[in-house]
């Protein structure tokens, strides 16, 4: 509030005061720009080559790899709905309904992982002997390729959405559980002690303390799940599934029509790109406290 | 709550260092601190103050002998008990309202009363136009403040703080002393505060204990009036308590250089 003060008495003092502040205004504006007009400059010149060289690569294979702007016509084209994948055997509707029933599965799985996940670190962070016990089983589903349980999920709860889901979830409770795990053990011991010593009986201490504590961290084993279980999902639909982006893929390469195939993809990376940035938004929201970031100029007392 | 003396019978502390030594933090300390005194704990780093503390506040059980306060044994931390650390411990996640009424939440104070008291305790701090803020959004002396208002409010009759003003300038420093001195004058809580500034022990302090190796060395009533400023701390009586205190800490003239320095032989 005081620097307001002083720069007001800066502009009064100084006869060019307002023709100056007008130029300094504007060089902070451009200071401030600069680094996005780069990012967006440079970020855009990557996506440029990559498409020069996608259709380059695509002129010399030929049929198999079609070029950007076909695979955009044919997303467009199946976008709703579609006869054409209809006549696949698939369920009816467009490319964006598969990708719609991948994105439930992925964030329905997500949501019972982090859930589940979140507390058994919580609880084992704060009673020994549940950390004792999950410790052996956590460190063999970390290791374990998780992949690899697909089939026997397909035998227990066939092809519904139920296999996908569960795998999912498994994976998701795993890095959950580590990550949150890491983040409570990481946390500030004064706090707690602190917390303490105010009266605050465990309960408080438990969703007061450590979890918003716990929280930043606990968002890089979110986003880190969040990123595998979309390819987890549409693979394990290619193993079989009703619907789903997995399952769309499958039956266009049946008839090797690589373009929508391509299609598929892109629509679900787009997807999973729109997705991760809620997360990151949800993120910067829920850890607003948190010194590191804009806004964190100290004040003076 | 109401308000007694806290009592520390023969108490020991001892810890098992890594080289498997056992290291004495409290050799046998003996102290009565009637209700309503503010008392300074003075001595070098590492002889046992903040053990002593942590004892009392109930974080660190005592290997030997017993601490009561108000008649009541000292068993865990508990909210007549609440301490302000040297390190910034203002929960950044929460507001500074939040923050101030969080002891007041652990004692399931019901909503209305507990925003009543904490706009009390943040105006007595000075922070009412901070009271949206985060921590994060405050300087360090200001969360100082925050801390000390979230103590006082939980209505606490004794206070434990360990070092709190350590890490602060010089300025801060001393206009956070005056704030404590007329918030104790107001509220005559008991309050343990632990300081390695011998000049801090003297403004504050009706009495001050020096400790050293563990055990308290000495223990000395602090008569002079106050506010103490720098006239009354130049009287001799005042200068006298300084000398007695530095030549416990080994800091007066006759001892040699290692001494002065801090460096302990013991």
């Amino acid at each position: 509030m005081r620097g307001g003060e002083i720069a007001v008495a800066r502009v009064a003092r100084n006869p060019a005061g307002p023709a100056r502040a007008a130029l300094d205004a504007a060089r902070r504006l451009r200071r401030r720009w600069r680094p996005l007009a780069r990012r967006v400059v440079l970020g855009g010149l990557g996506v440029v080559v990559v498409l020069g060289l996608w259709t380059l690569a695509g002129m010399a294979v030929g049929r198999y790899l079609p070029p950007p702007w076909t695979v955009v016509a044919n997303l467009l084209d199946h976008f709703f709905a579609s006869d054409y994948l209809r006549g696949l055997g698939l369920p009816a509707g467009g490319y964006i309904d598969h990708v719609w029933a991948t994105t439930g599965k992925v964030v329905v799985g997500m949501v019972v992982g982090t859930l589940v996940g979140g507390t058994l670190a919580l609880a084992a962070a704060h009673i020994r002997w549940i950390g004792e016990a999950f410790a052996p089983l956590v460190a063999a589903l970390g290791t374990l390729p998780i992949l690899a349980l697909a089939p026997f999920f397909l035998i227990w709860f066939g092809i519904s959405a139920v296999s996908q889901i569960v795998l999912v979830s498994l994976y998701t409770v795993t890095i959950i559980y580590i990550y949150s795990l890491r983040a409570v053990r990481n946390i500030d011991a004064r706090y707690g002690d602190y917390a303490r010593t105010l009266g605050a009986p465990r309960r408080l201490v438990f969703h007061r303390v450590s979890l918003p504590a716990a929280l930043p961290e606990m968002f890089g084993g979110i986003r880190i799940a969040f990123a595998a279980s979309w390819g987890l999902t549409a693979i394990a639909e290619l193993l079989g599934a009703q619907s789903g982006a997995g399952r769309a893929i499958l039956s266009l390469s049946a008839v090797y029509d690589v373009t929508g195939m391509m299609a598929v993809i892109l629509l679900l990376g787009i997807v999973a790109l729109i997705m991760d940035g809620l997360i990151v938004m949800a993120k910067a929201w829920l850890t607003r406290w948190s010194a590191v970031g804009a806004g964190s100029s100290g004040g003076s007392s | 709550m109401s308000q007694g003396e806290i009592v520390l019978d023969n108490v020991h502390c001892r810890f098992r260092h890594v080289s498997g030594r056992t290291v004495a933090a409290l050799d046998g300390v003996d102290v009565t601190v009637p209700a309503g005194q503010l008392v300074c704990l003075v001595g070098p780093s590492g002889h046992g103050k903040s053990t002593l503390l942590r004892v009392v506040a109930g974080l660190t059980p005592p290997t030997e002998g017993s601490v009561h306060a108000g008649g009541e044994k000292v068993t865990g931390p508990a909210v007549d008990r609440p301490m302000v650390f040297q390190e910034d411990t203002v929960f950044p996640w929460m507001r500074v309202t939040d923050n101030v009424e969080f002891g007041l939440r652990a004692q399931g104070v019901g909503d209305a009363e507990r925003r009543r008291t904490v706009a009390r305790w943040l105006e007595e701090v000075g922070l009412t136009d901070f009271a949206d803020s985060w921590p994060k959004e405050l300087s360090g002396g200001m969360r100082k403040r925050v801390a000390v208002a979230t103590v006082f409010a939980t209505g606490a009759p004794y206070l434990l703080m360990d070092e709190p003003f350590g890490a602060l300038d010089y300025v801060t420093r001393l206009s956070l002393q005056n704030m404590l001195l007329d918030l104790w004058r107001e509220t005559r809580r008991t309050i343990l505060f632990v300081t390695h500034d011998v000049e801090e022990a003297l403004v504050l302090a009706d009495r001050i204990l020096v400790m050293r190796s563990g055990r308290l060395e000495d223990d000395i009533e602090v008569s002079l009036p106050r506010p103490r400023d720098e006239d009354i701390r130049a009287r001799p009586e005042a200068v006298a308590i300084t000398k007695r205190i530095h030549r416990h800490l080994g800091l007066d003239d006759a001892a040699p250089v290692a001494a002065r320095m801090g460096v302990t032989t013991s």
